[in-house]
């Protein structure tokens, strides 16, 4: 310049902003500095307005002109060289320190392999039925009963609501029942006992999407005496010739059945499950009989599309209210969407109800996300305690000119870079472990990375997310560190990055401490309902089925079961003590003062009181002989619930006249209170009767050569029974079944908690490692000064051990709250004990102190020379 | 002979010309005051610029950041410089320019 410099004056910012963004940084700067300059001169000629406008229209013409072909050059270069650069740098980080980032990598693979089998799980939860074209609209009908003494929400209904519903609603496009049910099949020599079997309207197959291989559904149940196949028991029966047009033989008539059509397996994801549907024509005048009474049947809607449910279910009430107005008070009848079934069904009760619980969906999702999170928080925890030793490197680079982001993206690509492999390593896992996890649920969960995009994309997405998450923290905190305080000397770790460690591990530990005291409590409900008195003597209990011609030769049978000194006695019942669900109608008084009562009733034969060891508490048991009504009437056993019920003490029941069902007689004897359904339920009111309707035979033998026992009754059944397949079971295993998805559930938080604590163990090690090795010369130093190494062990772990300890004192409400609202759902529990939480707390202290002294004592046996030589 | 795509326009030979003339001192601004200073018109910074750039991505200029002065708010000046390759594409303009003088008959003047 030739005048002296004048004061200098500067464009607007923003201008030169539009000129950043719209060039590069890069790029800018020159030019920037020559329209400044230009800036000057303008200004000191004519004045800073001119300038500005000039400096415009400078702008514009540069905007113009240029574009991409010239950062271009520059850039490309940069990135590739820049990223090879970084690659390396990451990988002789990664080398550097083997064991904190195999720590770091098994950390975070356990995490992401846990959670994404718990996402498999969910995935394959959710997509219970949703094979059927018509999912959407299909719908259940559910039966509400809120009257005063009897509340419960069952899945059965009566026959009359389906045609009904099709008759009445123009919403309604298609309505089946189904009515569920077993019986023996044979076919020529092949003889089997069919648990799967399910009558059906003709209409099932169009409002059920099931996939056809012989046969035209849209005919195949219209006919009374035709059933359709799935293809495994088409073969069971028929091997490779094709079924349709030949006959099956079903029931203890052996009634000619013909096969119409096989349709495929069923997939794993139905609620429905069955072998054989049977046309619903073929059942007899009771079923076909539209009335209100008797639910036994499952109802399901299919509406119009856009039709909508709660409409329905007010027509429905209305039409009822109509035709059956003394039926319908207390009662309501409820749609529930076919896609809710398998989750949503709890509350339900009946039989198809539903085996899965929305509840465990969401629990075992949390836990998911809870150990990822750990998993996440090890690396955050790790990276940032390492920051001291990257630290130098940080400030070099940054003294060398690399920018805040571009650190930041250094750090996070090193994130990335260990995810990814995490994330492989997890894939390896899962599939490892995809069998086991299988049999853990008892789902079919399948897994497919090509067919299945959706599960692809889950995969790289929990990925990436993981990356995001666990690695920002430590990239934010690397990217600002300041270059002076770095290479001026010592730096230290901020006290603020301290405290947020320790929170983390506190977070970690809470975390594994709730999970394994669910796991105690869950194992002492488990056993605790194993071990309770039912009211009957469950051990050594054989259930055998009966049909209808067994039932005539019973007292022969029974007598001859009883001949081997083994077998105690045996009786003959409906159904399975431990699952009585028949509804009856019971009714007290004549005429205008009869009173109407709801309870659970079933057909007992008179040595059922004593094959189950129940207790009558007043009156007698039954005496008349099987199948034979006395001239008085029938004779009933209640239980103590019943008596209640009608407001009677058990000495004054003795003798009352009620009618059950259209049953008249009058009350034999009072027993005490046994459990007809699992330890969620209340006993219930429970009316016993005697009548030929049996389909179980029960024995008892004794509990010393049950092998001889089995023998026996085998040899027995062959005499009397062998027109059925031989099949047995123990009583007490039947009754294991109940609690099959606790004992699941047990099994998952007992793994899980371990996952749990491995991980937050993982990442103590690590914490650990580094806090030795920062306080090195401190240890030296004191060793130095005489201190002994228990001492020195000590000192090192209690800060560690303290955290676990608060941990603990945060886990333990928030455990207890959780467990007694679990236990909530049974209606005789175990309490959840003071010793349960010290126990589960002492546990992770105890873990944690044995992860910590690997490394304390390692350090306080060091050489104190090494460390101090160097001062 | 010049290949394909080394064309060089009119307004890139000045440039470079102008480069080759202010030597150690060549950036945007000189460039630009020594163009119109010597030609009698006005030259867009931007265009400039660009063309500078271009010249340079064809390998003609080389350029390299010098330092940073108060006038300039901080910013560095890019100073270029005629490569060896650039000067063998302005001998070719020049050359082929002669040719063509030289091939023009003495009557084209004549009016």
């Amino acid at each position: 310049m030739s005048q002296s410099p004048p004061p200098y004056k500067r464009p607007p910012r923003w201008l030169d902003h539009i000129l950043i963004v719209g060039l590069g940084r890069d790029v800018a700067e020159d030019v920037l500095g020559d329209l400044h300059e230009l800036y000057q001169e303008r200004a000191a000629q004519s004045g800073e307005w001119k300038a500005r406008l000039l400096y415009l229209g400078s702008l514009l013409s540069l905007l113009r002109l240029f574009r991409l072909p010239y950062s271009f050059p520059f850039s490309a270069q940069i990135h590739t060289a820049m990223l090879r650069h970084y690659f390396t740098i990451a990988f002789r980080n990664i080398l550097k320190h083997k064991s904190v980032s195999l720590i770091n990598l098994m950390g975070l693979a356990i995490g992401l392999a846990s959670c994404l089998l718990i996402l498999s799980y969910v995935r394959h939860e959710q997509a219970y039925d949703a094979f059927h074209e018509n999912a959407d609209e299909i719908f259940r009908v559910t039966y509400n009963i809120h009257m005063e003494d009897f509340n419960e929400h069952i899945i059965v209904t009566p026959s009359i609501l389906a045609p009904m519903a099709r008759r009445e609603f123009p919403e309604v496009e298609n309505a089946v029942r189904l009515f569920a049910s077993t019986a023996v099949v044979r076919q020529g020599e092949q003889v089997f006992q069919e648990d799967d079997l399910l009558y059906a309207d003709s209409t099932f197959f169009d409002l059920f999407s099931f996939d056809v291989t012989r046969g035209n559904l849209s005919e195949a149940l219209r006919r009374p005496q035709t059933m359709v196949l799935t293809a495994s028991t088409a073969r069971k029966y028929f091997e490779s010739e094709n079924p349709v047009g030949k006959t099956l033989l079903m029931g203890s008539n052996e009634t000619p059945y013909e096969v119409t059509a096989v349709i495929k397996d069923i997939p794993k994801t139905s609620h429905l499950k069955f072998e054989i549907v049977v046309s619903y024509a073929s059942l007899g005048e009771w079923a076909q009989r539209e009335q209100f009474g008797s639910a036994n049947y499952y109802t399901y809607l299919q509406l119009t599309p856009g039709a909508s449910a709660v409409a329905v279910e007010q027509k429905i009430a209305e039409v009822v209210q109509r035709d059956a107005p003394d039926f319908a008070a207390g009662i309501s009848f409820e749609l529930q969407a076919l896609k809710d079934i398998h989750l949503r069904s709890t509350h339900l009760t009946g039989g198809l109800a539903g085996s899965g619980d929305i509840i465990y969906i969401y629990l075992f999702s949390a836990i998911g996300l809870l150990i990822l999170l750990i998993a996440c928080i090890n690396y955050m925890n790790l990276s940032t305690a390492r920051s001291v030793d990257r630290a130098k490197e940080v400030g070099l680079r940054k003294v060398v000119g690399a920018g805040y982001l571009q650190l930041f993206w250094q750090f996070m690509g090193e994130a990335f870079l260990i995810c990814m492999t995490a994330l492989g390593l997890a894939l390896v896992m899962v599939q490892l472990a995809l069998p086991w996890f299988r049999s853990l649920t008892h789902r079919a969960i399948e897994v497919s990375y090509v067919s299945d995009l959706g599960w692809t994309g889950i995969l790289l997405g929990t990925g990436l997310l993981v990356a995001l998450l666990a690695g920002s923290y430590p990239a934010l905190v690397l990217a600002r560190l300041k270059p002076i305080q770095v290479l001026r000397g010592k730096y230290k770790n901020s006290v603020g990055g301290a405290w947020l460690r320790k929170g983390l591990v506190v977070f970690q530990f809470s975390i594994s401490i709730i999970l394994i005291i669910a796991t105690l409590v869950i194992k002492q409900q488990l056993d605790f309902i194993s071990d309770k008195k039912l009211g009957y003597d469950k051990e050594h209990l054989i259930v055998l089925p009966v049909d209808g011609k067994m039932v005539s030769k019973l007292s022969s049978i029974k007598g001859a079961l009883k001949s081997h000194p083994k077998v105690f006695s045996a009786a003959a019942c409906t159904e399975v003590p431990h699952q009585i669900e028949g509804g009856y109608n019971l009714m007290v008084g004549w005429g205008e003062d009869a009173e109407d009562k709801l309870v659970t009733a079933m057909a007992i034969d008179p040595d059922f009181v004593k094959t189950m060891r129940i207790q009558l508490l007043e009156g007698s048991d039954f005496t008349s002989r099987e199948g034979e009504i006395p001239d008085e009437g029938y004779e009933f056993l209640l239980n103590e619930q019943a008596v209640a019920l009608m407001g009677w003490t058990p000495m004054e029941a003795i003798g009352k006249r009620i009618n059950l069902n259209g049953r008249k007689g009058f009350i034999k004897g009072v027993v005490k209170n046994f459990h007809t359904a699992s330890l969620h339920h209340e006993i219930g009111p429970l009316v016993l009767f005697s009548e030929l309707t049996y389909r179980h035979l029960l024995v008892r033998v004794a509990p010393d050569d049950l092998k001889g026992s089995l023998a026996h009754i085998e040899s027995v059944w062959g005499e009397w029974m062998a027109h059925r397949p031989y099949e047995y079971s123990f009583l007490d295993e039947q009754f294991a079944q109940l609690y099959r998805e606790e004992q699941q559930i047990g099994k998952v938080f007992a793994i899980f908690s371990g996952l749990a604590i491995l991980i937050a163990c993982l990442g103590l090690f690590g914490l650990a490692s580094f806090t030795t090795v920062q306080r090195a010369k401190e240890i030296g130093i004191r060793k130095v000064l005489g201190a002994t190494v228990p001492g020195l062990v000590r000192l090192l772990s209690i800060d560690f051990l303290r955290l676990v300890g608060i941990s603990f004192v945060l886990a333990g409400p928030i455990a207890w709250l959780l467990m007694n609202r679990w236990l909530e759902t049974f209606i005789y529990k175990v309490n959840v004990g003071v010793g349960t939480l010290l126990l589960a707390g002492g546990t992770a202290l105890l873990i944690a102190w044995l992860t910590l002294s690997y490394q304390a004592i390692r350090a306080a046996m060091m050489d104190p020379v090494n460390v101090l030589k160097d001062e | 002979m010049q290949q394909k795509g080394t064309y060089l326009g009119e307004f890139e030979e000045i440039v470079m010309l102008t480069v080759g003339i202010l030597q150690e001192d060549a950036y945007g601004v000189s460039v630009k005051k020594e163009i119109e200073s010597r030609l009698n018109r006005s030259v867009s910074i931007g265009a400039l610029h660009a063309a500078l750039r271009r010249l340079e991505g064809k390998g003609y200029l080389h350029s390299q950041l010098g330092e940073a002065t108060a006038s300039r708010g901080g910013k560095r000046k890019r100073y270029f410089t005629v490569t060896v390759y650039g000067y063998r594409a302005l001998q070719t303009v020049k050359n082929t320019r002669n040719q063509l003088w030289a091939d023009m008959p003495p009557l084209a003047f004549d009016y």
